[in-house]
């Protein structure tokens, strides 16, 4: 119990981490939404190294402490828009395709989180217009998703425990 | 393994072609600039009726309209989001500042039925 408590709170300071060094990083596109989303190889190792509810549990610090750390509060709500949406694709294709193929399942909950975040700001501002940006940004999803999926795999296979 | 690798790699790259044609599909282009704050219409503008660039100073916000779309030249929250977007010159594809409740967006101009004179 107190080593999965150690680990999960190790995690999340992991994950706040790259969240927090990921926020410093200048846009690589005109659409300032599209980033690389490395926090999630954090979210993805936590599931498949502690659990479910562990995993869990460092998403929310993370978006909870990521956010106040890079001064934007607002933006714990499209946090949560979109994690809690890939946080149940990322279980689902778990379930589906295994631990093999973490790419699939980062790419599915990167897109995923795109949306919910999309549909967040519409309601927000209360413009639906704002989904014409989802094409373009489920085509940057796939390419982040399957990019921190393979970090993710690459991840737990150097570190497999002998 | 429920599902076969290549299936899996055939979805995501049908997903990623077919979202990015559609992202690369041209809209229609706006011709009115009409902007809100906090839901509100605050500004309605002609694009054609303009000749140079029209600057929109809103609590927090100023919106550029030229007459190829529309900017947000300006915003004083701390992400700039709306900023980075840069000109928008598609119909319905809002410019939106969430932390000052600012919308921008381009309708196309609907043709009158009748003029009355």
């Amino acid at each position: 119990m107190t080593k999965k408590l150690c680990l999960t709170a190790m995690y999340a300071a992991v994950a706040i981490v790259i969240f927090v060094a990921e926020a410093q990083i200048p846009p690589l596109t005109p659409l300032p939404w599209i980033k690389l989303g490395l926090a999630n190889i954090v979210t993805v190792v936590a599931m498949l190294r502690i659990g479910k509810k562990e995993a869990a549990a460092v998403v929310l610090v993370r978006v909870l402490l990521g956010n106040l750390f890079t001064g934007q509060p607002i933006s714990m709500i499209y946090s949560l828009a979109g994690a809690i949406p890939a946080f149940a694709v990322t279980v689902g294709m778990l379930w589906l395709v295994g631990k093999e193929r973490l790419w699939a399942v980062s790419a599915a909950a990167a897109i995923f989180h795109s949306l919910g975040q999309l549909l967040a700001a519409s309601v927000m501002s209360g413009s639906f217009g704002v989904m014409l940006y989802a094409p373009l940004m489920t085509a940057a999803s796939v390419v982040s998703g399957v990019f921190t999926g393979l970090a993710a795999q690459s991840y737990i296979k150097h570190t497999q425990r002998r | 393994m429920r599902v076969k690798t290549s299936v899996l790699i055939a979805v995501f790259a049908v997903i990623f072609v077919l979202s990015l044609v559609l992202a690369l599909i041209p809209g229609k282009p706006g011709s009115v600039a009409v902007i809100y704050k906090d839901g509100v219409e605050v500004e309605r503008i002609e694009l054609a009726a303009l000749t140079s660039e029209k600057y929109i100073h809103l609590d927090g916000n100023t919106v550029c309209v030229s007459p190829e779309g529309i900017r947000m030249t300006e915003a004083d929250c701390p992400g700039c989001d709306c900023v980075r977007i840069g000109l928008v010159e598609r119909a319905g594809m809002p410019i939106v500042c969430i932390p000052n409740g600012v919308t921008v967006v381009l309708v196309a101009k609907k043709a009158p039925d009748a003029v009355l004179r």
